[in-house]
């Protein structure tokens, strides 16, 4: 393409686009005197828009955040919470073999990634074994999802670890999924699957629902295109409670069983397994408070073969209270878990002491404080927690949102977060024979960053809306791999890397007609890792994070008559660092028809661009490649 | 590098040139936005009033306003309280209220739910259900918490789905043409 052509391009564009603004923005507002001449016939009939989320109460809040509706992954046609949360503004997921992914936002991904936080109905999915999450232990029937709320930037309510961002993935409660659902379907890398839900209810206060699921995942595959690991399956099962009480109260009760052991297709592989059980007890109070008691038992089970057996049981607590009085928003509250854990160490890499309890206590206060009304907020919080590893931790964080125009929120933050150490950070021992290669010590202490973030929301017409966040991290004490004494080996953690980052996430939404939506989203990442003088690491930060530049999505979402759907969606992933790997792009495409309100059928076609790719690449586990897929999945509600 | 960033500029170039011509091909000259969600829905609630009969008790005084209630912040909200401006329900004039606090809604004769305050009303959902209260919401298990009127989108339309027996419970009634138009829930 010639400059002059590209450069007419860029102008034609951005003319068309502020004049189809300008067009719609004199339109909006003003169509309700037309609405309301209407039959309710013509009513039922006619398109509209769903775009506005200027009226959502989260655009006044000062953070990045995005929200990922139960609706939106329905239409992505997606398989897993992994390839759920791509939807997501400024969430990198890199899929580094059929069943290991890594999430992170803003940066430092690896399998391991440990900057963010991530839980489902309030319980944290977080092992402390690494610090992470272990994506594929992780599921939900993927219906049953309300929302994922992705905040970007540090969210100290959530303790150490959600320095770069938090992702919380809700269900929906037993009242919203009453009656049978059953889905089922085949794909060229889904072999099969099946999902099986029924909602109930007691009386006309109590509600239940029960699920059980079932799916098969294919062979993968190495860079050269030869089957890499066999196909593999997972079985999980679970049910919810809600029951209205007296004195507006609510009682839930829910729990989830799953693995992929004893299974047809069970094979020497990293084995996963567990339950757990979560109670939560919420009380309205008068004047718009409310108060919450939450309380969980979450056992896991997981072999790395060669490597690791971990065995975990966590018992942990929550209380919040939370009030409005006058011009502040007030939430106070608890949180406490205490984590026993039996190591097997069945390779060259030990956990030394085998089994640890260790426990975290955390007490936050956040204050949302109406400077001037509908004008100017400030919010200030901290986090204060006491943990086995590093003892006390402060995480303080200010912000300020201001809200010239009802369109329009501009908002900034200022904050402190740390990633606490865990088990391997003091306690991983590479022995061989009589040589010790690697100890971990109890020196080892807490990273920290200071994060600054300014962020702009505007919506220039009812169905556009912008949204840009920008960040600068100073990283400290950032872990590093260096020689414990004078000698080469042993080889230990130590402290001594620095990082420093910025940044911006775009998120663009546009609805021109009311069966045609895009969505739009863009991150940009400048990640750099140094050393502290006298450090000799030599890994330059690579076990740390290997993140792409840009990351970008846009997606498009048709309406056609007779209820046919048509969804793409194109993704770009520049190429990563450290290790080193090629960019790529993606599209995926799905096509849905619902010839009823009881079925559904659709045929979603991923990674269309080309047969295979890499899509992450890390430094300790298989490398494969993600393929071309189609998928066909059929779904009846009654 | 020269080689990465001209590449990168003739990348963002045809990036834009194709969302021009997406833009072009989709924004015709003039073309008015699309209604939103909230002020179709707010259109329907108002609707709502003139199929909906209610028991006399449910009146202070014949003349008495018909009063529509929402929560305060709902978006739902100044969409009401534009489309209710100089109605009139039979001979009540319909008031809307944004009300600041759950307890409030008792004195309404219509109460409208967004999904996005659900939580917060759920238990004032199953205190109402049994007054002759019109509850209307646009969240999934509306009518199974007591709800008599459920506002869904499909296909880029919001359609109506009714609960038949929550209406009885309350002493409402719906007419013939709420019922044609309307997805009808028996138990």
């Amino acid at each position: 393409m010639s400059p002059r052509f590209r450069h007419a391009a860029f102008l034609g564009f951005i003319v068309i686009f502020v004049a189809g603004v300008r067009a719609q923005g004199g339109a909006a507002g003003s169509q309700l005197a037309t609405l309301k001449q209407l039959s309710l016939d013509e009513l039922v009939n006619l398109d509209v828009s769903t775009v506005s989320r200027k009226d959502e109460p989260r655009w006044t809040v000062a953070s990045g955040v995005d929200i990922i509706t139960g609706e939106e992954i329905r239409r992505a046609g997606v398989q897993n919470i992994p390839d759920a949360l791509r939807l997501a503004t400024g969430v990198h997921v890199g899929q580094s073999s059929a069943r290991s992914w890594a999430v992170s936002i803003r940066g430092m991904n690896v399998l391991a990634a440990n900057k963010i936080s991530v839980a489902l109905d309030g319980r944290s999915l977080f092992t402390p074994f690494f610090s992470g999450v272990t994506w594929s232990a992780q599921d939900v029937l993927l219906e049953d999802i309300d929302r994922i709320e992705v905040v970007r930037g540090p969210v100290a309510l959530w303790g150490a670890f959600a320095v770069n961002g938090f992702i919380q993935i809700l269900t929906k409660p037993a009242w919203d999924t009453q009656g049978w659902l059953v889905s089922a379907g085949a794909g060229t890398e889904d072999p099969g699957f099946v999902s099986l839900r029924y909602g109930g209810k007691w009386n006309e206060n109590t509600f239940y629902r029960a699920y059980l699921k079932y799916f098969q995942t294919d062979w993968t595959y190495d860079a050269s295109g030869r089957r890499a690991e066999p196909a593999t399956d997972f079985l999980q099962t679970g049910f919810r409670v809600d029951a209205l009480r007296p004195e507006n109260t609510t009682l839930t009760l829910q729990g989830d069983y799953y693995t992929n052991q004893d299974l047809p297709l069970d094979r020497l592989q990293a084995e996963n397994n567990g339950f757990n059980v979560l109670g939560r007890w919420q009380r309205m109070l008068p004047n718009d408070s409310d108060v919450q008691a939450e309380a969980c038992f979450d056992h896991t089970y997981q072999l790395i073969p060669l490597q690791f057996e971990e065995l975990r049981n966590t018992v942990s607590a929550a209380f919040k209270y939370h009030a409005v009085r006058g011009r502040n928003d007030f939430l106070v509250g608890t949180n406490g878990n205490v984590s026993w854990d039996n190591i097997g160490n069945i390779g060259v890499a030990q956990l030394d002491p085998p089994k640890r309890t260790i426990h975290t206590l955390s007490l936050f206060v956040h204050d949302t404080a109406q400077l001037v009304p509908h004008l100017a907020a400030l919010t200030l919080g901290l986090e204060t927690e006491h943990n086995s590893f590093s003892g006390f931790e402060f995480q303080p964080t200010v912000r300020l949102a201001w809200t010239p125009a009802s369109r329009t929120t501009v908002w900034g933050a200022v904050s402190r977060a740390v990633r606490t150490p865990v088990r391997i950070d003091r306690d991983l021992v590479f022995r061989f024979g009589s040589t010790t290669f690697f100890e971990a010590n109890d020196d080892f202490k807490t990273e920290d960053a200071l994060v600054a973030e300014l962020g702009v929301r505007q919506q220039p017409a009812s169905n556009l809306t912008l949204s840009l966040s920008t960040f600068a991290y100073r990283y400290d004490n950032v872990r590093s791999t260096e020689p414990a004494g004078a000698t080469v080996l042993p080889q230990t953690f130590k402290n001594e890397l620095d990082a420093d980052s910025y940044g911006a996430e775009l998120e663009v939404m546009y609805q021109p007609f009311a069966r045609l939506f895009f969505k739009g989203s863009y991150r940009y990442l400048h990640l750099e890792f140094s050393r502290d003088p006298g450090s000799h690491d030599t890994t330059n930060g690579s076990a740390e994070g290997d993140d792409p530049a840009h990351v970008a999505n846009l997606s498009a979402h048709l309406d056609l008559p007779h209820n046919w759907e048509f969804d793409t969606y194109l993704r770009y992933v520049s190429a990563l660092p450290n290790p080193v790997l090629p960019g790529y792009k993606a599209l995926d495409v799905r096509i849905g028809w619902r010839p009823s309100p009881q079925w559904e059928i659709g045929l979603t076609a991923r990674n269309l661009l080309d047969r295979q790719h890499a899509d992450f690449i890390t430094t300790n586990s298989l490398n494969e490649q993600v393929h071309r897929s189609g998928t066909l999945k059929l779904t009846w509600r009654y | 590098m020269a080689l990465l960033k001209s590449s990168l500029v003739a990348g963002i170039g045809r990036g834009c040139a194709a969302l021009a011509i997406l833009f072009a091909w989709f924004v015709p000259p003039g073309h008015a936005a699309p209604a939103q969600q909230q002020e179709v829905q707010a259109v329907f609630v108002l609707n709502l009033t003139r199929f909906i009969k209610w028991p006399e008790t449910a009146f202070p005084a014949e003349d008495a306003p018909l009063v529509i209630c929402c929560l305060a912040g709902d978006p739902v909200g100044p969409f009401l309280v534009d489309a209710a401006k100089g109605e009139v329900a039979g001979k009540h004039p319909i008031d809307v209220r944004l009300v600041h606090s759950v307890e409030q809604f008792t004195d309404c004769q219509v109460a409208f739910f967004s999904k996005a305050d659900i939580a917060r009303v759920t238990q004032t959902i199953t205190t109402l259900r049994t007054k002759p209260i019109l509850m209307v919401g646009d969240s999934d298990g509306f009518l199974n918490l007591g709800g008599h009127v459920q506002l869904f989108n499909r296909g880029g339309q919001v359609k109506l789905r009714l609960a038949l027996n929550n209406l009885k419970r309350s002493d409402l009634a719906a007419s013939a043409p709420l019922l044609r138009v309307a997805e009808v829930i028996q138990d």
